[in-house]
Order: C-alpha cells, then structure tokens, then sequence
C-alpha cells in the first residue's frame, strides 16, 4: 500500500510517502494502531484524519495493498 | 471554474461577477474573503505556507459547493482557495453564494466556510521571528 503524510506529520514521520507490504486485507485501524502508533510517540493519534483513495476514510475502513493511504493532521484552511 | 485552488491573488469583484453569471434572478450575494492576519497564539506572524493535497483538495471543494446548493437552495457559489506562500494581509479563501433571497445566500456561506475547514486537506503553517509552526500541531 502507498503511504502518503501531509504537513506536520511529514516531519514527524521523517518521509513524504512510502510502501507498506500489508499482507493481506485488513482495516485502517489495526494498520494505525501496528504501524503508525509506535512511530507517532507522544501523538494523540485520534486526532488524524485520513482517506483511502483520495475519499475521507474511517478507522473501519478496509485497506489492502492496492489502496493509497493519506495520513493528515487535522485541517487548517480557510 | 467555479471551485478552484491557485497559487495566484484573485479579486474578489471578478468572482462575484463569476458566480452572478449575468443572471438576474439572484437576489443576494454573500462573500466571505478571508486573509491572513499578522499574529497567532500571541506570535507576530510575519509570513504563512500553505499546503495541500493536489487532487483531492480540489474534489472536496467541489463536492462541498454541490452539499451547499443543495442544501440551502442557493442558485450558484464559488470557491477559490489560494496555496503556497502568503503575507499578512494577503487573501487566502474566497466563498462567493448566490441566492433569491439573502438568508438562504448567508447560511450557505457560514455553512460552506465551517465544513472547509472540516473536509478540505488544506494546511497552513506560519513563520514568525520565532521560528515556523503548523497552524494545528499534532
């Protein structure tokens, strides 16, 4: 799956964007809660925002390799 | 384009003109423009960035003008959000609604401005002599 982060998050994670091999289906909350978590020490991670294939996305959301995945700090335009 | 996301200034008489559209059966317009302003969480900001996600950004405008006129009826509405690097005092958002009637043309716009900064992936980061910090820190 290809892994795109946005704005604040960028820097925090280190990259603009990357390929994770998820293995299989699952659902964008395990993928948060295995992958992004641990990297996001001292992040309230409920406060990101997300969406698969350019559509806002739910932490119920299924994903699979085929997906793109954006990660977002909440938004701040206007 | 009635939804639009540039780099470059517009002006605001061009898109009102842009969504009036020559027509005669509107009876109010309502314009919100909003620009940058010179401080932040007691800073003196002294320049802003903003960035966006390209393709997405843009389909969730549109699809936000579409939610707007349908849901107050309003006859037509523009929206066009600058990127990139501003100053204060320079226009970032221009939300444009045409209405029969001027309530329909006021919550449109307040309604319209609120789910932007809910649905559209826009962020906005801001330089003072400080140093540079995104407008929502994680």
């Amino acid at each position: 799956m290809k892994v795109i982060y946005f704005a604040h998050l960028r820097e925090l994670i280190g990259v603009g964007e990357e390929r994770v091999d998820l293995g299989g289906r699952t659902t964008l909350g395990a993928f948060v809660n295995g992958h992004l978590a641990p990297r996001l020490k001292g992040v309230d991670t409920g406060r990101l925002l997300y969406a698969v294939n350019e559509e806002l996305a739910k932490t119920d959301c299924p994903i699979t390799d085929d997906d793109t995945l954006a990660v977002f700090p909440p938004f701040s335009g206007g | 384009m009635h939804t639009r996301i540039q780099v470059s200034d517009f002006s605001v008489d061009e898109e009102i003109k842009l969504c009036a559209d020559g027509r005669t059966d509107i009876g109010g317009i309502a314009v919100f423009c909003g620009t940058v302003r010179d401080n932040a969480r007691g800073k003196q900001v002294v320049k802003m960035e903003l960035a966006h996600y390209g393709g997405m950004a843009e389909k969730q405008l549109a699809r936000l003008r579409g939610e707007a006129i349908r849901r107050f009826g309003i006859l037509n509405m523009t929206i066009v959000h600058r990127v990139g690097e501003l100053k204060p005092g320079d226009q970032i958002v221009c939300m444009v609604c045409a209405g029969a009637h001027r309530k329909e043309a006021f919550d449109a716009c307040a309604f319209a401005m609120e789910e932007l900064k809910k649905t559209v992936p826009i962020w906005k980061k801001e330089f003072s002599a400080d140093g540079e910090s995104w407008a929502d820190t994680l």
